[in-house]
């Protein structure tokens, strides 16, 4: 059997040298292109129009929209996320001329008190919120756990973010739940959210 | 007095040529053998047979067939390496830089920067496979051609199937980090882990088996620019390929209850994609090498 050897050229030759280049141009390109793609994939938004409440809410595409429930005028989901699905939800209740933000913040802080492990973290009684809206927000924690106990799932400690606002006699509730684990990250989703939200 | 001499009775022997390298594709076979044994070992006894290893020995066996392909590298390999007469330098350099670069590089920027688990899959098909190929395809891909470029290319090259070599060097070193981040990141059942690990080595193999013939020929015959370009293009387009294709073929259609992967086909389709490729690769080396052999009796 005979073999082909070729002593190593240690010296580059045009065309070897171009080759790497080009090479690596292309995986720049690629790399780029990459990125752009997963910011598209990220940013692009779906509009949602509740006329009878005024809302006009943007939300990430691929996010499952529900409607039907006593609970919440309207609720996006990522269902793409293994355990908790990151939510948000926009609650809208009739209240009287004396009560604010805060009193909203407060009586829901109760309700949520049924929740397992609830901690509310920070209360900021006025803050102001994009678009020249301001309102109050609230911080908690809880656990979650899968209701379908042939999963046999760990619970998951959810961070939630409340903010309410009053608009022509009406507390609009907007809530951001997440993982814990994943809450610096998708907090910048709901702070999108907020920016690209108009009462109209 | 006369001698008896056996010379005289037997024909004089013909010095035989000892090949000095040791033969690669011996080598590759032979591991990507016993990897796609392992895969339908774990597919007999799990999915058809229902044999369940006990809870407390499974992380370990997890962790066995994650550095199966390490432990086969390093006696197949490595080991038989230095047994020939002219065995390769560099093999283990290449391969513990391309782990750690894989650590380091490879694996945060696919999972933390690109995080393709969250958008890609819900793209149409087309989207997929150039999502797939300009994110997981072209790290993977850059991070071992640029191992190779600056490590063994060049001077460490004396055939084509030294390139083969660091290749599968390289693609043992990333494979074992992209396997044990696996083990590590999920609790997953051995034959999962077993199927994975199958599918990953061949993946990698096909497409980095691809990128060598391009950086092969651009050492020994280097006539076009774009040749190695091109194929870095291709061994990233079929990563794109076949990543979706797996998943589709894998998936459990839509059901009433709970749904199964299709497992069977899974393999099937993994161990189609560690073989035929590898024949046509294999041919391509050979045809390169025997126009190099022509074309330098021509010249003599």
């Amino acid at each position: 059997m005979s073999i082909v050897e070729i002593n190593a050229v240690q010296e580059l030759t045009r065309v070897q040298r171009w080759s790497h280049y080009i090479t690596l141009i292309i995986a720049l390109i690629a790399l780029i292109a990459g990125i752009n793609a997963r910011n598209s994939a990220f940013s692009t938004n779906v509009s949602f129009t509740n006329i009878q409440a005024g809302l006009l809410i943007r939300y990430p595409e691929n996010w499952l929209r529900d409607e039907n429930s006593d609970e919440y005028l309207v609720r996006v989901r990522d269902m793409t996320r293994v355990g908790y699905k990151t939510t948000i939800q926009i609650g809208i209740d009739p209240i009287s001329e004396n009560t604010d933000a805060w009193n909203i913040l407060l009586a829901r802080s109760l309700r949520l008190a049924n929740l397992a492990t609830y901690r509310p973290f920070e209360i900021e009684p006025d803050v102001a919120l994009p678009n020249d809206i301001s309102g109050a927000r609230m911080v908690y924690t809880f656990t979650a756990t899968d209701p379908n106990p042939s999963l046999e799932s760990l619970p998951t400690v959810v961070i939630g973010v409340d903010v309410v606002t009053i608009r022509r006699g009406q507390a609009i509730s907007i809530t951001f739940l997440t993982d814990a684990r994943t809450y610096q990250e998708d907090i910048e989703i709901f702070d999108r959210f907020l920016e690209t939200l108009e009462f109209q | 007095m006369s001698r008896y001499n056996p010379t005289l009775l037997t024909p004089p022997r013909e010095d035989e040529e000892v090949y000095p390298y040791r033969r690669v594709w011996q080598s590759i076979a032979f591991e990507n053998t016993v990897i796609m044994g392992v895969a339908v070992l774990f597919l007999i006894a799990y999915d058809f047979l229902g044999v369940r290893l006990p809870q407390v020995i499974i992380p370990y066996v997890n962790v066995l067939i994650a550095i199966l392909p390490t432990i086969l590298w390093l006696l197949s390999s490595y080991y038989r390496e230095r047994l020939v007469t002219q065995p390769r330098q560099n093999l283990l350099t290449v391969f513990i830089i391309t782990a750690l670069a894989a650590n380091a590089i490879g694996i945060p920027v696919v999972n933390d920067l690109f995080k393709v688990e969250e958008w890609l899959s819900l793209e149409s098909t087309l989207n997929r496979i150039l999502g797939y190929a300009i994110t997981i395809g072209i790290t993977q891909e850059i991070i071992k051609y640029l191992v190779l470029r600056y490590i063994i290319w060049n001077q460490n090259l004396r055939t084509r199937t030294d390139m083969i070599a660091y290749v599968a060097a390289s693609v043992v070193g990333y494979v074992t980090v992209v396997n044990l981040h696996l083990i590590a990141d999920t609790s997953l059942a051995p034959n999962i882990v077993a199927y994975r690990v199958t599918f990953t080595v061949a993946l990698h193999m096909t497409a980095s088996m691809i990128v060598g013939f391009g950086l092969s020929e651009l050492h020994f015959n280097p006539r076009s620019v774009l040749l190695m370009p091109f194929m870095l293009i291709l061994a990233i387009i079929l990563i794109g390929i076949l990543i979706p294709v797996r998943s589709g073929i894998l998936n459990a259609g839509f059901v009433l209850g709970i749904g199964v992967q299709n497992a069977l086909f899974g393999v099937i389709f993994t161990i189609i994609i560690m073989t035929a490729p590898q024949f046509v690769i294999a041919f391509l080396y050979e045809n390169a090498e025997n126009r190099q052999r022509q074309a330098g009796s021509t010249k003599g």
